[in-house]
């Protein structure tokens, strides 16, 4: 059983290299600050869905349904409370941009494996073991993960059911899973950098990778249209073009 | 002349004592492990071994704080000071925890890890890393996710990735501890093929491990040391070896068992069943099936309680959408004892995690004395059937033994007085009475594996299932664990276990349930499929030598006693004919 985001498969995104990827991540969540029309909202979406399904990712996205869910709906109910601009409605805008841009971080971590994000940000000119730092994080929480899996399975076979009683029992109830979830985290954090240090991991002050790294046409075109997509978007923002 | 190689590993009065301790766990202790030479360092639980191996490779001081003290050369030169990565070229460590030295999204990258760190070309890289995944059994596996092996692929994962280093030193902790039997003797096949490494094992279970010289410690001292002899060196150790929980090669102790009774043991020069057979016969021992005939007291199991109706079930995102389990049809009836064994992903714990509910079936059903366990309550599902997982540390979160053992009851809504005596029950069968009071953290592996079954049999299940009850544990704790588990099925509890030691299987167990990619490939007495080696390697599963020397006679004999009585020494053989 695997609790990672990344999805093995062979579409297009997935053969494309990470360090365009990561960029044209960063320019389509600036168009996405961009936006405030709700049609340039909803085709931002649409576009988002369509990457995930030609890229074969409709899977990851539908994983992660509940939690977007939630997100949309407590983005708009906040945003109704609080905006000047109060109107459920512009919530629900609001709400579609935060989901979409998640959802897009989500196709991002499927269709990118951490070794590869970690040799994109060197590439992008981050020290390797800043680079290894930023993307660790991505490889301890499946590891974390699978471990709180057993825990409430185990704790289940004993009767545990964390939906009971009111707020405060139930908040008493979390108490045996959060023990050996905590404490099995550290040992894992503990045992993961002996391993990686015994392995060698700062032997030597640089490091090669077995992930080559490539540029090609599908790289341009990709960077090429993020990076015209957000200067498009600068441009009519600047020129006072509500889009 | 040319000067003699240095020493891979020399060891001069280690001693080591982690922060907060009361005692040392480690004292005075000396090693030497010549260059290109294989070692043994063996010991019970809590011997200190694991410590020792942190001591290698600096790992203590560095990550484990404390007082250290003593020398430690590899090949000549001093460790003092150095790095653990400095040191990685020079020592390849497998730690005992496998899992949490995976930490790559594919077996390529996991094994090319160290060789990154070793600034390899990708070329070369991906070569030697496939060659490495080959060589363990796991050629082809490139892609695949780590987190979709079973436990003994990673376990030779994680040495595929050691071995990546290219140390001339390699240190293995329990590197097979959660293999099947034929994946056991493969590694240590792979290990005696290193030509130009030297290798320390650490283990404490000394079946199909090829004969070497060896340290025996216990509680942080070295009790014994011995040369790489002749066999009769491994049967003058056998005795010395069981007393501090270490299982001697089964042969050997045999041959030691045989030397007390009879005052001699047949003279084989390798303790294999095949020369070990050979020299039985050339000196005129026989063996009587019969004088061994086992008083067979089985109760008759009662009414069928969990029945299995055509069980498939396919992990979403598992490797090639190939069915962790294919159609199960099975039937457990009251009072049973039951082993599942197979090879490593063969399915066992899939079908165990059926049986309770854990996991649902993607078509079949499994039936609760005619009740879909799916459909049942989980409060009543946790009361019918208890499940103890692989790791007591996944569950145990209490202050105290007590209140450990009081979770399950407590949360069946019963009164204090009635969770007081199933506690009490409970630690009394798992032998933890007097120690209500105890911080389990503080407990040994082995207690703590005690605790957790005591915490699920305070439920008072009448079905227990055990994933690997008896991992990690030296002899005298696995020893325990059978026959507290033998207890628990004389007093009418229905037992599921799910083992590699197929050695244990011998007894108490009474039937025994063959799993072969995802199907039940054989379902029989423990005498039945012991001694029946088709069905046993088909299922990529090596026999006990026990077994295997039954077969060579034609005796299904498995447990050492049973062959004690059963064999005829030759003098008694010649005043039989006389």
């Amino acid at each position: 059983m695997t609790y990672g985001v990344f999805q093995h498969r062979s579409g297009f995104l997935h053969r494309t290299d990470a360090t365009a990827k990561m960029m044209a991540l960063a320019a389509w969540f600036s168009v996405a600050l961009l936006l405030s029309r709700p049609a340039a909202l909803a085709g931002f979406a649409i576009l988002v869905v369509v990457v995930a399904v030609s890229a074969g990712l409709s899977g990851a996205l539908l994983r992660f349904w509940k939690f977007m869910t939630i997100l949309f709906v407590m983005c708009a109910g906040l945003w109704a409370l609080f905006s000047r601009e109060s109107g459920l409605g512009r919530g629900a805008w609001m709400g579609l941009r935060l989901t979409s841009m998640l959802a897009l971080g989500l196709i991002f971590l499927a269709a990118t494996r951490v070794e590869e994000m970690a040799v994109g940000l060197q590439r992008l000119g981050l020290p390797f073991m800043a680079a290894f730092s930023l993307t660790l994080a991505f490889r301890l929480l499946p590891l974390f993960a699978g471990s709180g899996a057993i825990i409430v399975q185990a704790q289940a076979c004993r009767g545990l059911d964390v939906r009971e009683g009111g707020p405060l029992a139930r908040l008493r109830r979390y108490v045996p899973l959060l023990v050996p979830l905590v404490l099995s985290s550290l040992r894992t954090a503990d045992a993961l950098a002996v391993a990686l240090e015994s392995r060698g991991l700062g032997m030597h002050p640089t490091r090669t990778s077995v992930i080559v790294s490539k540029l090609g046409a599908a790289e341009v075109i990709l960077v090429t249209l993020s990076a015209t997509a957000l200067a498009a978007g600068i441009w009519l923002k600047l020129s006072g073009v509500a889009i | 002349m040319s000067r003699p190689a240095p020493p891979a590993i020399s060891i001069r009065g280690l001693s080591f004592t982690y922060r907060g301790a009361a005692r040392p766990a480690l004292e005075g202790v000396d090693l030497n492990l010549e260059a290109g030479r294989w070692g043994l360092l063996l010991g019970p639980t809590g011997a200190g071994k694991s410590t020792l191996v942190r001591c290698l490779n600096r790992v203590i001081p560095q990550f484990y704080p404390g007082e250290l003290g003593g020398e430690i050369l590899l090949h000549g030169a001093d460790t003092s000071g150095a790095r653990v990565p400095d040191l990685a070229a020079r020592v390849g460590v497998v730690f005992q925890d496998f899992e949490s030295q995976i930490f790559c999204t594919s077996c390529l990258l996991e094994v090319s890890f160290a060789m990154e760190n070793r600034c390899l070309e990708p070329g070369p890289m991906r070569r030697r890393a496939a060659e490495l995944l080959a060589r363990v059994g796991l050629s082809g596996f490139e892609a695949r996710d780590p987190a979709t092996l079973s436990g003994g692929e990673k376990q030779r994962l994680v040495i595929a990735s050691v071995l990546a280093l290219e140390a001339p030193l390699m240190v293995l902790d329990e590197p097979a501890s959660d293999l099947d039997p034929g994946g056991r003797h493969e590694i240590y096949r792979l290990l005696a093929s290193l030509e130009n490494e030297s290798v320390l094992l650490v283990d404490h279970d000394l079946e199909g491990v090829p004969p070497a010289r060896g340290t025996l410690l216990a509680r942080g001292r070295c009790v014994r040391r011995w040369d790489q002899g002749p066999a009769g060196s491994m049967i003058a150790l056998a005795g010395e070896l069981e007393k501090h929980g270490v299982r001697p090669p089964p042969l050997a102790a045999l041959a030691a068992m045989l030397e007390r009774k009879h005052g001699r043991a047949p003279d084989a020069r390798v303790l294999e069943p095949e020369p070990f057979h050979a020299a039985m016969q050339a000196e005129g021992w026989d063996v009587e099936p019969a004088r061994a005939s086992p008083a067979s007291s089985s109760p008759t199991p009662g009414p069928e309680i969990l029945r299995c109706e055509r069980v498939t079930h396919v992990y979403a995102g598992g490797p090639d959408g190939r069915p962790a389990l294919d159609r199960i049809e099975l039937s457990i009836r009251q009072g049973e004892m039951i082993a599942v064994i197979g090879a490593n992903g063969s399915g066992k714990t899939t079908l165990a995690r059926h049986l309770n509910g854990l996991l649902r079936a993607t078509t079949g059903r499994v039936l609760y004395k005619g009740e879909d366990v799916r459909a049942m309550p989980a409060r009543r599902r946790a009361m019918e059937i208890g499940f103890v997982f692989q790791d007591p540390d996944h569950q145990i979160f209490a202050g105290t033994v007590r209140e450990e053992a009081a979770f399950g009851p407590a949360n069946l809504g019963l009164s204090p007085r009635d969770v007081e005596r199933r506690v009490a029950m409970a630690l009394e069968a798992v032998d933890l009475a007097g120690s209500e009071s105890a911080d389990p953290f503080t407990l040994t592996k082995g207690e703590r594996q005690r605790l957790a079954l005591a915490s699920v049999l305070a439920c008072e299940p009448s079905l227990i299932i055990m994933d690997e009850p008896t991992t990690g544990l030296d002899l005298g704790q696995q020893r325990r664990v059978m026959e507290l588990l033998g207890r628990l099925n004389a007093a009418g509890h229905t037992i599921l276990i799910i083992t590699h030691a197929l050695w244990l299987v011998a007894e108490p167990v009474r039937r025994v349930l063959v799993m072969k990619e995802g199907r039940l490939a054989g379902d029989g007495t423990p005498r039945e499929l012991m001694t029946d080696s088709p069905l046993m390697e088909g299922a990529g599963l090596r026999l006990p030598d026990l077994a295997r020397l039954g077969a060579l006679w034609r005796a299904p004999l498995l447990r050492l006693e049973e062959w004690g009585v059963a064999i005829v020494p030759p003098s008694a053989r010649a005043g039989n004919v006389g």
